[in-house]
């Protein structure tokens, strides 16, 4: 899990003060982070981070090379989260590109959403994106690339998908450095020429439903991963999605929040948590 | 209510204004057209105000909406809405400016005017509230109305809620008697408090030079408050002329929310500039002009200071007021016959900037600002409705789950208290989670087919008549694998216009697609993919 970067130690004061939320109930004039460690469990420190990061907007958690990525999906990721510079590609289900995103939106990121006319922003907030930092722009229409460009200057990350394949061009090359530049990450729900990773999504599998019954519940996505240098060798894994974002937050959720590696290099399935 | 002079054993003389105030008790409860009820108006999940009989039982500003109904069973409650609030006030504002013409408003319901004019024309202070008396009597919102005179804006608006005329040089004393709350910043009071100073008099008698090292800059404004002076030294009286921003538009615009839109890269740009001049602006002036020669000017005053956005709304604000609320005897109240041709923003003053934002969280970070100017741009290159915002709101069917709305509107107060990591409140008969990723825009009609070739159709029971085998969209066919039992939906049956009733049904083809199916009249259609 990609740890954040440690700024407020448990007790005492520091250089990084400034808040009157504090957990104890005391109102201090000299106002610090207090977050005992021995009253709170796991779970309950991250969403205060989270949330008292988000709210201040620091850029210490995304200031560094990668940009966060959930706990669920940290293992296909080579870099551990979304490397700055990078595109990534993500094709066959737009419930895993919004699943991407959706830490760095919670972490303080904001993320764009381009040529998505059709996306539920409910079914994005239940993924875990932080909805106000999720602006959309359904309707590029032909200018796609000079919008891509602009908001890639403005937003760490860009949720492109375009209407019709993509060759490569000029309009390719600009946004590559325009985004190389700014660091930004441009994540495309379809297929980029140049992209540094791939995530492919070949099988879904809904359960939940029977015949006549039930209602959709969980699914598990075969994800196969490609890409340039470190994640050469192309690996296959099995993506559960189910729970809230809560589980996926702290990883502590049981077995059914793993995700497993199915393919090469190992012949034997191993699990990767 | 009647007026009564102050009689107090003087004081020093001060050098600020003398200022009258015109009051009015809760007026997002009178906006809202709550009269002498049990009434509560609310923004997201907190009280704003409440009326006079709520505030018997007990419920104060700042309650949890469900503390103020356990408290009150009987409330009535309303959304607070700033923009019809400052439309109904319009009348009001009308009134006083035959009075006096420079009238300032710091928020619907709270208006401040200098009155060393007036004052010597109608002869006298007092006799000036009299005529102001008689010019608001015909409003029938305005008859709940305090109106205090003193020696600046903060004592007279303590004046104006005991409805009384401060004498020139007194306000020292009046303000001496003040309990400490009336300087509405909590934070600092709750430590003042602490500390043992219960009242505006012991605060003043404090060292100025202390108050700035162990309080900040909020430690000196509420000195300088609680000593009758100003809050800021008025250093800028004047600011340089060519701050103000005009813009010339080619063709009228009738629309707020455009006029707003135009409005806001100049208040960006203006508030660029001050800040290059480490300025903030604590008071506006707006004036519009239509193509017809009509203007409409307006004084605008913030606590803290303008941002943009602020500034936007201000203007908003005034239009839809101009426009709407301009009923009344009085005819300035006029409303325009023809589209905007002309907005002219004016800081009137200005003071040095501290560095302080009206929010000590959740204020704009570096990152959001980025965000903005590169959404703004966007606009720009595509139209206003081109970016657009999402807002969690409650709904039963997937489309409705959400509340689009254009970037830069500003966003209605938390319609289901939704945060990042807060769970929406249960809204009944919605579908259960996951929702679908990808609501279609146009539902794609498809005929369902069961093991005989024969339509399946939803019964009015809601039962399906055979099992679902075979999906045809389009030239496509596919088989189904899973299905759910259809659910009903049968919203606003009141109504014949907008009443739907239709049955949806979750279903799984042999590809792995999830697809949510809607059943209305007979026709089965695509409705939404779950991705």
């Amino acid at each position: 899990m990609p740890r954040p970067r440690r700024v407020a130690p448990s007790h005492g004061r520091g250089p990084y003060t400034q808040t009157s939320v504090c957990t104890n109930g005391c109102l201090c004039e000299d106002v610090f982070v207090s977050v005992s460690s021995a009253a709170l469990t796991p779970a309950a420190k991250a969403e205060i981070w989270t949330d008292l990061s988000s709210r201040a907007g620091t850029r210490g958690l995304a200031s560094g090379r990668t940009l966060p990525v959930t706990p669920l999906l940290s293992s296909l990721f080579p870099d551990g989260g979304l490397r700055r510079g990078a595109v990534v590609s993500i094709t066959g289900s737009l419930g895993l590109a919004c699943l991407a995103v959706a830490a760095a939106t919670r972490a303080g990121s904001w993320c764009a959403a381009v040529g998505l006319p059709e996306l539920g922003p409910v079914a994005a907030a239940e993924l875990g994106v932080d909805l106000t930092r999720f602006p959309f722009v359904p309707t590029p229409g032909r200018s796609w690339s000079t919008v891509v460009a602009v908001l890639a200057d403005g937003c760490d990350v860009v949720l492109f998908r375009p209407e019709r394949a993509v060759a490569s061009g000029p309009d390719i090359t600009r946004i590559a450095a325009r985004i190389r530049q700014r660091g930004s990450v441009l994540v495309v729900a379809g297929s980029w020429p140049g992209a540094e990773l791939r995530l492919e999504v070949e099988r879904r599998r809904w359960s939940g439903l029977g015949a006549g019954h039930g209602h959709l519940a969980t699914r598990r996505l075969e994800v196969t991963v490609e890409g340039r240098g470190v994640a050469a060798r192309s690996r296959r894994f099995t993506v559960p999605i189910e729970g809230s974002p809560q589980d996926w937050v702290d990883g502590s959720a049981g077995v059914s929040t793993t995700v497993v590696c199915t393919g090469e290099p190992s012949p034997a399935p191993a699990a990767v948590s | 209510m009647h007026r009564r002079a102050f009689a107090g054993t003087g004081g020093r003389v001060v050098s600020t204004e003398r200022t009258l105030v015109v009051w009015c008790p809760d007026w997002p409860i009178t906006a809202a057209g709550l009269g002498p009820e049990y009434a509560v108006v609310s923004a997201g999940q907190r009280v704003v105000a409440c009326s006079p009989l709520a505030r018997s039982e007990g419920v104060r500003r700042g309650h949890r909406l469900r503390e103020a109904q356990a408290r009150c069973p009987q409330l009535l409650t309303a959304e607070h809405d700033p923009a019809r609030e400052a439309r109904v006030f319009e009348p009001i504002m009308a009134a006083v400016e035959t009075l006096s013409p420079v009238v300032e408003i710091v928020r619907p319901g709270l208006l401040a005017t200098p009155t060393r004019g007036p004052s010597r024309y109608f002869g006298g202070d007092g006799a000036l509230v009299q005529q102001l008396r008689t010019v608001l009597a015909p409003i029938p919102l305005a008859q709940e109305v305090g109106i205090g005179l003193a020696d600046g804006r903060f004592a007279a608006t303590q004046a104006a809620r005991l409805d009384l005329i401060v004498p020139s040089g007194q306000t020292v004393d009046f303000l001496a008697d003040r309990s400490i709350g009336e300087l509405d910043r909590p934070d600092l009071c709750n430590l003042l408090l602490r500390l043992g100073i219960r009242t505006l008099g012991q605060l003043a008698a404090l060292p100025e030079v202390s108050m700035a090292g162990r309080f900040g800059p909020d430690g000196v404004e509420a000195h300088r408050l609680a000593r009758g002076l100003d809050a800021r030294p008025l250093v800028a009286r004047c600011p340089p002329p060519d701050l103000a921003v005009t813009i010339e538009l080619d063709e009228p615009i009738s629309r707020a929310d455009q006029v707003a839109f135009v409005a806001k890269a100049s208040a960006d740009s203006l508030v660029e500039r001050l800040e290059a001049g480490a300025l903030a602006c604590t008071s506006l002036a707006v004036e519009l002009e239509t193509e017809y020669g009509e203007g409409h000017r307006r004084q605008w005053r913030h606590d803290v200071k303008f941002t943009a956005a602020a500034m936007v709304d201000r203007v908003r604000w005034q239009l839809d007021g101009w426009v709407g609320g301009g009923g009344g005897p009085f005819a300035s109240g006029r409303a325009p016959t023809s589209g905007v041709v002309r907005l002219l923003l004016e800081p009137v003053e200005v003071a040095p900037d501290d560095g302080r934002q009206a929010q000590l969280w959740g204020g704009e970070t570096d990152a959001d600002r980025r965000a903005a100017r590169a959404l703004a741009r966007v606009q720009a290159l595509l139209g206003f409705d081109a970016v657009t915002t999402a807002v969690l709101s409650g709904g039963r069917r997937p489309g409705d789950r959400a509340l689009v709305l254009p970037w830069g509107e500003s966003l209605p107060v938390d319609i289901a208290g939704t945060g990042p990591g807060q769970a929406p409140p249960p809204w009944p008969g919605h579908h259960p989670a996951p929702t679908p990723t990808a609501v279609l825009p146009t539902p794609v009609p498809v005929i369902v087919l069961d093991g005989g070739r024969q339509p399946v159709v939803v019964t009015e029971r809601g039962e399906l008549t055979a099992v679902p085998a075979l999906l045809i969209m389009g030239s496509r066919q596919h088989a189904i694998a899973q299905w759910s039992n259809p659910w009903l939906i049968d919203e606003r049956w009141w109504d014949s216009a907008s009443h739907v009733r239709q049955a949806d049904l979750q279903l799984v083809t042999d590809d792995g697609t999830a697809w949510l199916a809607t059943h209305q009249r007979g026709q089965w259609a695509l409705t939404a993919r779950y991705d």
